[in-house]
């Protein structure tokens, strides 16, 4: 999954990065409004967390533009503005959460997570392909009773493609959400990943999910 | 008594009450010397011709003394009897029986009207005087002349004065109940704007201080009841809008750092490896902004109600010289000496000038000029409009709302303002060309030493 940030506190944003990072997320980060709303528009994010108080332009003026561009982007306003009233506003403006400062890291990354799942109009945090279970919580999938070992990049590849099973995924979508804009992935490292991924469903025997390669379109994850 | 309504019909009703009773009485009054007055000329008629019964009458005057005697005969209400100068009684009414009429004698000549009672208790209204005799009396015999009582039964008069009086005291009590139920219905109507007024308010609280009162409704008594209300709500809803954005804006300027120590402390908490000496450091930073915010709130709140101040002579040159940092150059111009409060007045340059200094472009054209009873300081403000002069004071203004800057919480110029009142200065902020001047005027100019030895000279 991979998400927007901004925010201009620097110290929060690096705070932020670090925890989603570590829980699996791709995470770009602009300190600016105008910056924000280009990148916005610009990529295909999963999720983006807006602070609403910005240098260039405010969290809310962003979020009034995607709307008006009809953008589906899942928004997460992190502010420091707890009024009831700041609230009903940023949620009325087009918000889909709504986090006041300070917070606990453990919730926002539960919020960013909800709000993904429901980007691919998931309501539960498992996923099911086949008799392959992926825990998008706990990052753990498992076969019946064996549990898969994956790498988290591994992870993050084959949730992507749970999520969008019986759909042809491109070798750019999973660039554009697997990775992150400061990773530059290599043309061969989904194929990589790929191969990794397949050699580790392998251990699920007979009845395992397969990863179908479409040439010249993509990769479709099977039952 | 707290209501008007009460107060007013407390106040209302007794004086009504007074009122009719002045009237009453004056009626009462005027009807029983009326009557008297007509007894009064009737007892005048009768006496003229009272002494014509003392004698014979002759043929002339026996029908007129027969008529006379008719008025006194027994059983009648009218009366007379007339004694000698020695008292004895000469004559005397049929009508007044075995009794006697008072003798209060010897009378004047000139005729007097009395109330006088019979033995028996009958009122009488009487006529008294004295009848001059043609013949001189002889010598030792006294005065001379006859002493004459006449007599009205009064009965009849003083039923028509109780007649009066019970019809006084029924319409008294009909027209002050009456008078009482018009008082309470006209004070009930008439009071009616002041309930609507007190209902209308009654539903005013913080959560709508928006309402406002309609004048218009009102009798002109209120109408400036209304307007001042709503003066007062317009101020009201200006200090909750200032208190809100006040404590909107302090925790802003807490809870950001605080976010930002909680989120770093997570992280060196969940993944040590991730956590280095950037991650303290900025810990530290924010610790820091905390602290500086939390500083100048307390400051304010001292200095707003710290007790008297002593003034001492102070040369604001090298003052103004020591708040300019040593990595910065600023042209400062002209000295004076001034009397005033040294704490107060390093508060204020130190900020004024902080000010100049941080937001200020780089390598920008400070200046400071020293007049005799002012101080300027100069610099481009390249961002500043002109109406954000009325809210440079304000608690946490920034121009930049998003208030990245960490070090400035905001409170800086607050905290001038607020000793510069204290010292009876005065900021003015003015800005020509995005040039901005913040003018410190108001010091009470003191002689240097120097001019003072000088001038004695």
């Amino acid at each position: 999954m991979r998400l927007l940030l901004v925010e201009d506190s620097l110290a929060l944003a690096k705070a932020i990065t670090i925890a989603l990072r570590k829980n699996g997320y791709a995470v770009d980060h602009t300190a600016d409004g105008n910056e924000g709303l280009f990148m916005a528009q610009n990529n295909n994010y999963d999720a983006a967390i807006f602070d609403i108080m910005l240098p260039g332009m405010s969290g809310l003026e962003i979020l009034h533009q995607l709307r008006k561009d009809a953008s589906p982007l899942k928004i997460l306003l992190l502010t420091a503005k707890d009024t009831i009233q700041d609230r009903v506003t940023g949620l009325n403006q087009g918000a889909d959460d709504y986090l006041i400062k300070p917070f606990a890291l453990d919730e926002l990354i539960a919020r960013v997570a909800v709000m993904c799942r429901r980007a691919y109009h998931q309501a539960d945090s498992t996923l099911q392909v086949g008799i392959l279970e992926i825990d998008t919580l706990s990052k753990q999938a498992r076969c019946g009773d064996q549990p898969l070992t994956l790498r988290a990049r591994e992870f993050n590849l084959l949730e992507y493609l749970a999520l969008k099973k019986d759909a042809v995924v491109s070798r750019t979508e999973i660039e554009e959400h697997i990775y992150d804009e400061l990773a530059t992935p290599m043309s061969n490292v989904v194929d990589t990943a790929i191969y990794s991924l397949r050699k580790a469903l392998t251990a699920c025997g007979e009845g395992a999910p397969t990863i179908e390669t479409r040439r010249g379109q993509g990769y479709l994850l099977k039952p | 008594m707290k209501s008007i309504g009460t107060r007013l019909l407390f106040m209302i009703l007794p004086a009504l009450a007074v009122v009719w009773l002045i009237c009453s009485s004056a009626l009462y009054l005027s009807t029983q010397k009326a009557l008297y007055a007509s007894v009064d000329k009737e007892l005048a008629l009768l006496a003229v011709d009272t002494p014509l019964l003392l004698s014979r009458p002759n043929e002339r005057f026996r029908k007129r003394f027969q008529t006379k005697a008719r008025i006194y005969e027994e059983g009648a209400a009218y009366y007379f009897q007339i004694w000698d100068p020695k008292g004895n009684t000469r004559k005397r009414s049929p009508s007044l029986r075995d009794q006697d009429l008072p003798f209060l004698g010897p009378f004047q000549r000139q005729k007097s009207y009395h109330l006088r009672q019979l033995p028996d208790g009958t009122h009488l209204r009487t006529i008294e005087y004295r009848i001059m005799q043609k013949k001189k009396p002889p010598p030792g015999r006294g005065p001379r002349g006859m002493n004459l009582v006449v007599a009205k039964d009064l009965t009849e008069v003083r039923e028509t004065l109780k007649d009066l009086r019970h019809s006084i005291f029924l319409s008294t009590l009909c027209g002050l109940t009456i008078a009482g139920l018009i008082v309470v219905w006209s004070i009930k109507k008439g009071l009616s704007p002041l309930g609507n007024l007190s209902n209308q308010i009654s539903t005013i609280s913080s959560k709508n201080l928006d309402y406002r009162l309609d004048p218009s409704d009102s009798p002109t008594e209120l109408q400036l009841v209304s307007q001042k209300v709503n003066n007062l709500l317009e101020r009201l809803e200006e200090a909750f809008e200032r208190e809100r954005r006040f404590g909107s804006d302090l925790a802003h300027e807490i809870r950001t750092p605080t976010a930002e120590i909680k989120a770093l402390a997570e992280v060196g908490l969940t993944w040590p490896e991730e956590f280095g000496n950037a991650e303290l450091r900025n810990i530290f930073q924010s610790a820091q902004r905390m602290e500086s915010t939390t500083e100048a709130i307390l400051a304010l709140t001292r200095l707003s109600s710290a007790a008297e101040l002593e003034d001492e002579e102070i040369d604001l040159r090298p003052l103004i010289e020591g708040h300019i940092p040593q990595d910065r150059e600023i042209n400062v111009e002209g000295a004076t000496q001034v009397l005033t409060n040294r704490s107060y007045l390093d508060i204020i340059l130190k900020n004024l000038i902080g000010n100049a200094v941080a937001y200020a472009p780089e390598n920008d054209d400070l200046n400071i000029t020293i007049a005799e009873t002012s101080v300027e300081i100069t610099n481009t403000a390249p961002d500043l409009e002109e109406q954000d002069l009325t809210r440079l004071f304000e608690r946490f203004w920034r121009k930049d709302e998003s208030r990245t800057s960490g070090s400035h919480a905001g409170l800086g110029l607050r905290l001038a303002s607020t000793c510069a009142d204290r010292l009876q200065l005065t900021i003015t902020p003015l800005l020509r060309n995005q040039r901005l001047t913040m003018k410190l005027e108001g010091f009470q100019h003191v002689s240097p030493p120097q001019e003072q030895s000088s001038s004695l000279r």
